[in-house]
C-alpha cells in the first residue's frame, strides 16, 4: 500500500495513518487533513502566489505546505526566521505564513464552513512545491526551486536504499525548514507512515528521553548532535528500540560515527548532498576500514566536465543546479571521497556559510580597511576574522578597545547570520600576512590565531573629559603587546608607550593639530604591572601648547612628564 | 553561592573556548544565549556534557526547563545547587 503513496495522491487516498505525535497525543489522517482544509481556507482569503513559510512544528509546516499545494501557490522556505532572512525575502514574495512577525496564523476560531472534498484530485507533479533559500557564494539568498515531482521521486530513491519500517517514530535533530530535514524529517515519513515527533530534539537527552515510550524509532540527526552525545546515559535501556540513524549536513568523524551506531545499536548512514541537487550519496562508516567512501544513491550518476567539475544526473535534480561546488575524487567502481569545496562557502557545525558574505557585510564599516574571514577548527569549527583597522578604526579601538568593538562588529553579523557562524575568534593586525605572490594563505590567516590576541591599549573603564581636562581610568590588561619582551620575568609597561599614550588621547581629545616637538620633563617613579588600575591625567594649556600627563594608581605617582607640541 | 557562580562561569569559558571574555566580566544575571554572551545552541550543548561531567546532572526531557536553567549564571548555579550528584 505504502509504495504507491506519493506526495500528489495522498490526500485523495488519504491513508489511514498517525501523522504526528505532539505532546504526547497523537495525530490521525483525518485530523490532518481538517488542518489543511483549515489552512487552506483561512490563506484562501489572501491573495498571493509566492509565501514565505516559517513554522517551528512539522506538522504545521505539511499542513500549510498542502493547503498552498492545492490553492497552486508556492512555499518560499528560509532556514530561519530571523528578520533580517525575511526581511530580505519580503520583496520576492506576496506575504508571510506561520511563526514570522505579521505572518498569517491560524486563530482557534479559524474553522469556518470546511468543504470536504477540496483535495480528491491528485496535485500536478509540475507544479511547484518548494522555493528553498540557501546562502549563495555571493552572499545574496539564492532560491533553488523543487516540484513535487522531484521532491517524490527523491523520496522515492531513498525508499529503494532504505526501504521504510512503517509506524517507526521520527526522532529529529534537524529542522525542516532545510531540504535534509524537510526531506528525511518530514516528506518521507509522511509518505511512509511514519509519525513524525513534533517536539525538536535540542539536546542528546531528549533523544534518549523521547525514545523511552516508543516501540520503535529512526533517528534523523547531524554530527552537531552526534559527535556530542551524552555518553553516561542509559543508551543500553534504548536497545533495539532504533531502527536507523541518519546524519546529514557534514561528514561525521568515524569516532564518532561509530560510537553513535553502538550506543544505539543500529546501523549510521550518512547522506550527502545539497539543497541544490537533493540527496546524491551515502556511506556508512566501519570499524575495520580506515575511510569508508561515499557511494552513490539509485538513480544517481555523474558527469564530468572539461574544468574537472561534477555534475549530477538525477531524476530530483535540476539540470541548471547540477554542477557540484564540491570536489570529488571518484573511483573507477563509482565510489568517491570528498575533498574539500572549490567556493568560498563553507560548513561551520553543518550550516552553510559563504564566508565571502561575512566579509562582505563588514567590509563596508568605517573602522575597518582590510577583512578575511577564514575558518579554524578548535575544541569547534568556527569563523574567525583577521582585520586591518581603517584611521577611525585605529581611534575607535584606542576609546572603546577591542572588546566593544568586536561586540559592536559581531550585532552587525547577528541581525543576518545565524549565531552558530558569526565568528568567534578576531584579530586585529597592522598587515595582511600577503606572501611573496601577492596570496594570503589559509595557514598564515590560521597562525594569527594560535596566538592570543595582543592588545595596543589600556582598558577604559571611564574617560572624562572638558576642553583642557581629561581623565581616564584603566587597566593594564596582561595582553599588551608591551608587556611582551620587556623583561622576561618581570612584565613592566615601558615608559615610551607611557608617553605615547598620553600623548595620542591628548591629540585625540583636545583635537590637537600640530606636531609633536619635545619632551620637557619625564619623570618615572614605579613601574607600571600587568592587571594594575591606573589613572591618567592630562592636562592642555592651549596658550603654551604644552600637554601635562600622570600615571597614578592607589599606591602612588607611577610617572609625570610635560609633552611640547609645535 | 558566589563560589559556585565563579566555577560555572570558568567552566563556561574554558568548556567553550571562548576568547575575549573573563569570568569577572561576566556578570551573573546577563543572558548566556543569543544577547548578552552570545552564545548559540551547539554551546548549550556542550554546556549540557560539561554539567554532566562535572556535576553528574542528567538533564530533563523538558526542553523549555532546560532552557530556564541555561538562562544566565544564577540559573545554571541553582540547577546545580539542588541537582548534583557528585
Amino acid at each position: 500500500m505504502s509504495e504507491s503513496l506519493t506526495l500528489s495522491n495522498w490526500m485523495s487516498i488519504r491513508p489511514n495513518q498517525v501523522i504526528a505525535i505532539r505532546s504526547g497525543q497523537v495525530i490521525s489522517s483525518a485530523e490532518f487533513t481538517t488542518n489543511v482544509a483549515r489552512w487552506k481556507n483561512l490563506l484562501a482569503q489572501h491573495s498571493g502566489h509566492r509565501w514565505v513559510v516559517y513554522h517551528s512544528d512539522p506538522y504545521e509546516f505539511l499542513s500549510i505546505l498542502y493547503a498552498l499545494w492545492y490553492l497552486q501557490r508556492i512555499a518560499c522556505v528560509p532556514g530561519d526566521n530571523r528578520p533580517a532572512t525575511i526581511a530580505r525575502l519580503s520583496n520576492k514574495v506576496d506575504g508571510m505564513i506561520g511563526e514570522i512577525s505579521q505572518g498569517i496564523a491560524l486563530g482557534s476560531n479559524d474553522d469556518y464552513l470546511i468543504e470536504d472534498n477540496f483535495a480528491l484530485h491528485e496535485l500536478d507533479g509540475s507544479q511547484i512545491a518548494v522555493e528553498l533559500y540557501t546562502s549563495g557564494s555571493s552572499g545574496a539568498p539564492k532560491a533553488i526551486t523543487k516540484t513535487i515531482a522531484q521532491l517524490q521521486s527523491e523520496l522515492a530513491s531513498l525508499q529503494k536504499q532504505w526501504p521504510a519500517v512503517s509506524g517507526a517514530v521520527i526522532l529529529s535533530t534537524v529542522s525542516h525548514q532545510h531540504l535534509y530535514g524537510l526531506t528525511f524529517r518530514l516528506l518521507r515519513p509522511f509518505i511512509a507512515g511514519q509519525p513524525i515527533l513534533c517536539e525538536l530534539c535540542e539536546y542528546t537527552e531528549d533523544i534518549y528521553n523521547f525514545a523511552q515510550d516508543l516501540c520503535q524509532f529512526v533517528l534523523v540527526s547531524s554530527p552537531s548532535h552526534i559527535s556530542r552525545v551524552n555518553e553516561l546515559l542509559d543508551w543500553s535501556s534504548l536497545n533495539a528500540l532504533c531502527v536507523n540513524i541518519f546524519s546529514a549536513a557534514a561528514p561525521l568523524e568515524r569516532n564518532d560515527a561509530l560510537r553513535m551506531s553502538k550506543l544505539l545499536s543500529a546501523p549510521l548512514w550518512e547522506i550527502y548532498g545539497s539543497s541544490e541537487t537533493g540527496v546524491i550519496a551515502w556511506r556508512s562508516q566501519a570499524a575495520d576500514t580506515e575511510q569508508s567512501l561515499w557511494q552513490k544513491l539509485p538513480d544517481v550518476e555523474f558527469e564530468f566536465d572539461p574544468n574537472e567539475q561534477v555534475k549530477v544526473c538525477s531524476p530530483f535534480t535540476d539540470p541548471q543546479h547540477s554542477v557540484l561546488s564540491d570536489k570529488l575524487k571518484v573511483y573507477p567502481n563509482g565510489c568517491f571521497e570528498l575533498q574539500g569545496r572549490s567556493d568560498n562557502i563553507v560548513k561551520i557545525e553543518g550550516k552553510r556559510v559563504s564566508l565571502t558574505a561575512i566579509e562582505n557585510a563588514l567590509c563596508e564599516h568605517s573602522w575597518i580597511s582590510e577583512i578575511r574571514a577564514f575558518v579554524v577548527i578548535r575544541k569547534r569549527t568556527e569563523v574567525a576574522i583577521a582585520l586591518v583597522l581603517s584611521h577611525e578604526g585605529e581611534i575607535q579601538l584606542m576609546r572603546s578597545g577591542r572588546q566593544f568593538m568586536i561586540k559592536t562588529l559581531r550585532a552587525q553579523l547577528l541581525s543576518k547570520f545565524e549565531t552558530i557562524v558569526v565568528p568567534r575568534r578576531w584579530r586585529f593586525i597592522d598587515t595582511m600576512p600577503y606572501n611573496q605572490q601577492g596570496k594570503i594563505t589559509l595557514e598564515s590567516l590560521q597562525n594569527l590565531v594560535e596566538q592570543p590576541a595582543l592588545l595596543k591599549w589600556p582598558t577604559i573603564k571611564n574617560i572624562k573629559h572638558d576642553s583642557s581636562n581629561l581623565l581616564i581610568n584603566c587597566t593594564m590588561p596582561k595582553e599588551l603587546l608591551y608587556f611582551d619582551g620587556h623583561f622576561e620575568n618581570a612584565p613592566i609597561l615601558p615608559g615610551v608607550v607611557q608617553v605615547h599614550w598620553a600623548q595620542k588621547y591628548a591629540v585625540e581629545y583636545f583635537n590637537i593639530s600640530q606636531r609633536f616637538s619635545h619632551l620637557e620633563v619625564i619623570k618615572f617613579s614605579h613601574v607600571i604591572q600587568p592587571e594594575e588600575e591606573i589613572e591618567i591625567a592630562i592636562e592642555f594649556n592651549q596658550q603654551k601648547r604644552k600637554v601635562m600627563f600622570s600615571y597614578r594608581s592607589a599606591i602612588g605617582l607611577h610617572s609625570s612628564g610635560r609633552i611640547c607640541f609645535e | 553561592m558566589t563560589a559556585l557562580q565563579n566555577e560555572l562561569k570558568e567552566m563556561i569559558i574554558e568548556c567553550l573556548d571562548l576568547e575575549d571574555v573573563e569570568s569577572e566580566e561576566i556578570d551573573n544575571e546577563e543572558p548566556l544565549f543569543v544577547e548578552g554572551l552570545g552564545l548559540d545552541s551547539i554551546d548549550a550543548l556542550e554546556i549540557g556534557l560539561a554539567l554532566q561531567k562535572r556535576y553528574g546532572i542528567k538533564l530533563d526531557s523538558n526542553s523549555e526547563e532546560t532552557r530556564a536553567h541555561f538562562a544566565n549564571v544564577n540559573a545554571l548555579a541553582d540547577l546545580v545547587k539542588n541537582h548534583r550528584t557528585q
